[in-house]
């Protein structure tokens, strides 16, 4: 009977082994694609038979992609977006957050149910009004004008995942800081946000991601060189019916490493604020 | 003296708000001046990936605003890759503030004519027309609308049949087949799966799909549309073709399976992997041979699509530049396409684009470099007299949405997926043309 118990927890080890390692196959396989891709030649790219490894490995794209597009300005300006748009997410949700969870005013549910709605509006249906916005302002083709739109969705998103976590701290701990002197704003900026890092973490990076990643606002709002992100600038590797595909990977593998490092480097904080939200929410 | 106390957190703390402060400040500098959207001449650049033509074409679009007064605010330069140009226009043009000068297919620029949104360049032109040697007709008729034009041809895409020469001699044939049925015999020897001998497109992705059918039916007799420009696809002619299409992919299986799901770039990745022996593409097939230093450059000839019963036909079709009618210095957008198309200026583009478009003056065809390799004899031949998808007719609003909608190439699937008689197949894709055109409003 014993030995029956362990050859099934063995099988059931067994395939669930084998179940993890095809998902992390297929999970890894388009990005060794793209890496190995990234460092073939062209020749090689289009030849007839399909190798997994480069034949003559060579950096040739990645010196193109330096030398002879824009890239180095794309980055930046993705850097400079997504960190403006990440900072300003977190303070406006924090903010919106702690008012809609912890003080009474007339509309608050609404307000909070309106969140959720404002994101479920699906981007396709806003562009071209926030067009006319950002054009109204004179924000057209500015990195402003990208970020004010990304606030469109990133601050109802993560003031939602906020409140869940805000919800499952006591209100106590607001009023012991009240009663010593703290003041509203300054219970949440030195008691609420100290004690929420991990949720912190986990809409800094959501923000992050999507800032980072996004390709409709980008490409509709901005055309001039200068202020284009990377998403923006990775359809410039087709024209017409010709795919670039080696300096487009190579593209494709540098923009995707900052999200990566943003996320080895918290990854501590947002398995706990994942989790966390969860269990409370 | 009570020092204070420096702590992890007070560190992590001041480096956030430094961060916060470098990302913010950066962007929103405490100072900025927005110049109006109506003092500038906004120029849409479709880049070309080729850095010399890009160059060429932004410097002399610099050299012209120089030339024109405008100062370096007046002029704005933004680069949008040509498949974002559909969508981006589309917004542009719902907020009111599309470009100045732009790119446009041919497709794009009859719509928008047909919606009134760009300013006659009619001048620019005769101008053209004065060059010696003069101007492509056929592609600058397309332009044209109740006596005016609305756009000036800026380069010319000949649909080149490119043959993989060696596969063709192997199989005993020293010359490109000039007929279908030649091709046929030939391709059924080159035929060795995964190698086949027709990378035909056959996808419902808006792309070379229909010129490849085109160019079986025309040489059987058929055409899209008559010279009223009226449906006129169902015709004795065009059901041959289509059976002959048929026969190819089905009962002689030198058409791959996966053509049906190609988009755009599927013929040019099958030609330069060497999986097929013959596709009909634009030069940019070629063009890519020569960038890549391919081992079938030399292999690859370039001709015009075997012909049949009715001939022998050679396509093409163009871009154009166009003005909005919104530009705010009207004169000095049209003065800047005149300027690009001053002949020996264009010509300096045309040669950097390394035979990515041919010419739209013939004249230019004269230069070395059009005689600099042998495949490009067969390109400019192809050039010369090519017709229009859309002849013996001029293309319209509604042909525009049944290119754009695969509405002919749709049957052609039926026919070859779900087994539909050519005759069906063809007289469907008829109904479906006399609907669309119906729905414009447009004689059938």
């Amino acid at each position: 009977m014993i030995g029956t118990q362990s050859g099934i927890r063995r099988v059931n080890r067994i395939a669930g082994t084998v179940v993890l390692l095809a998902l992390v196959v297929w999970t890894l396989a388009p990005l060794y694609w793209m890496v190995t891709t990234s460092l073939k030649q062209n020749n090689e790219i289009y030849g007839a038979g399909i190798s997994l490894w480069p034949q003559h490995p060579t950096l040739e794209n990645y010196a193109i992609l330096f030398t002879k597009t824009p890239y180095l300005i794309y980055f930046r300006n993705s850097m400079l977006v997504s960190l403006a748009t990440t900072l300003l997410s977190v303070l406006f949700a924090s903010l919106g957050a702690y008012a809609i969870t912890r003080l009474r005013f007339p509309g608050r549910t609404f307000l909070a149910r309106g969140l959720v709605y404002t994101y479920l509006m699906p981007q396709s249906m806003l562009f071209i009004p926030l067009l006319s916005i950002l054009i109204w302002l004179n924000l057209e083709n500015t990195r402003e004008g990208l970020v004010l739109a990304y606030l469109g969705f990133t601050v109802p998103f993560c003031t939602w995942l906020l409140m869940g976590y805000f919800m499952s701290i006591p209100t106590e701990l607001d009023e012991a800081g009240m009663v010593d002197g703290c003041s509203r704003l300054g219970v949440l900026f030195r008691i609420i946000l100290p004690v929420t890092v991990p949720a912190i973490a986990t809409v800094a990076f959501f923000s992050f991601t999507l800032s980072w990643n996004e390709f409709l606002y980008a490409s509709v709002f901005l055309s001039r060189v200068g202020v284009k992100t990377i998403p923006t600038g990775i359809p410039s590797f087709i024209v017409e019916d010709v795919f670039f595909w080696g300096p487009m990977m190579a593209s494709t593998f540098l923009s995707a490493l900052p999200p990566l490092l943003v996320y080895f480097l918290f990854q501590r904080f947002l398995i706990t604020g994942l989790t966390t939200g969860a269990v409370k929410a | 003296m009570a020092g204070r106390q420096v702590t992890r957190r007070t560190v992590l703390k001041a480096g956030v708000s430094a961060a916060a402060v470098a990302a913010t400040g950066t962007i929103f500098p405490p100072r900025r001046s927005f110049a109006a959207r109506t003092q500038k001449l906004v120029f849409w650049m479709q880049p070309l990936f080729n850095k010399e033509a890009d160059e060429i074409m932004l410097g002399q679009v610099r050299d012209y605003a120089k030339l024109a007064g405008l100062k370096d605010n007046e002029l704005e330069i933004q680069t949008v890759p040509g498949g974002e140009v559909a969508k981006k226009l589309a917004a542009a043009l719902e907020v009111g503030a599309p470009p100045d000068v732009t790119r446009m297919n041919e497709e794009d620029m009859t719509r928008l004519i047909a919606q009134k949104q760009f300013l006659p360049i009619t001048e620019v032109v005769e101008q053209m027309r004065k060059a010696p040697g003069g101007v492509n007709e056929n592609i600058v008729a397309l332009a044209e609308e109740g006596g005016k034009y609305y756009g000036a041809p800026f380069g010319l895409n000949p649909q080149a049949g490119h043959a993989r020469m060696d596969l063709f001699e192997k199989a005993g044939y020293s010359d490109f087949p000039d007929t279908w049925e030649k091709f046929i015999e030939a391709a059924q020897k080159i035929t060795q799966p995964p190698m086949y001998a027709y990378g035909m497109a056959l996808g419902l992705t808006p792309s070379d799909s229909l010129a490849d059918v085109m160019s079986v039916v025309w040489a059987y007799g058929g055409a899209l549309v008559d010279k009223e420009s009226r449906p006129a696809l169902n015709s004795p002619g065009t059901v041959k073709a289509f059976q002959l299409i048929d026969d190819m992919f089905t009962k002689h299986k030198i058409i791959p399976r996966g053509t049906l799901s190609w988009d755009n770039s599927g013929n040019n990745k099958a030609f330069q992997a060497g999986q097929v022996a013959y596709a009909l593409n634009p030069p940019s097939i070629y063009s890519s041979l020569i960038k890549d230093n391919s081992p079938f450059l030399d292999k690859t000839g370039l001709f015009p699509p075997p012909g049949g019963p009715a001939g022998r036909f050679k396509n093409g079709y163009a871009d154009y530049w166009s003005v909005f009618k919104q530009a705010p210095y009207p004169e000095i957008a049209k003065g800047l396409v005149g300027y690009l198309l001053e002949p020996k200026r264009y010509g300096q583009f045309i040669v950097g684009a390394q035979g990515r478009y041919l010419p739209v003056y013939p004249s230019l065809a004269k230069d070395p470099f059009w005689s600099s390799r042998p495949a490009f004899k067969g390109l400019v031949q192809i050039a010369d007299g090519a017709i229009t998808t859309y002849w013996p007719g001029k293309l319209n609003q509604a042909l525009g949405e049944i290119v754009t909608q695969s509405a002919v190439i749709k049957w052609v699937q039926k026919m070859l997926v779900d087994r539909m008689p050519a005759a069906e197949a063809v007289g469907k894709a008829q109904e479906e043309m006399v609907q669309i055109y119906k729905r414009y409003g447009q004689p059938v």
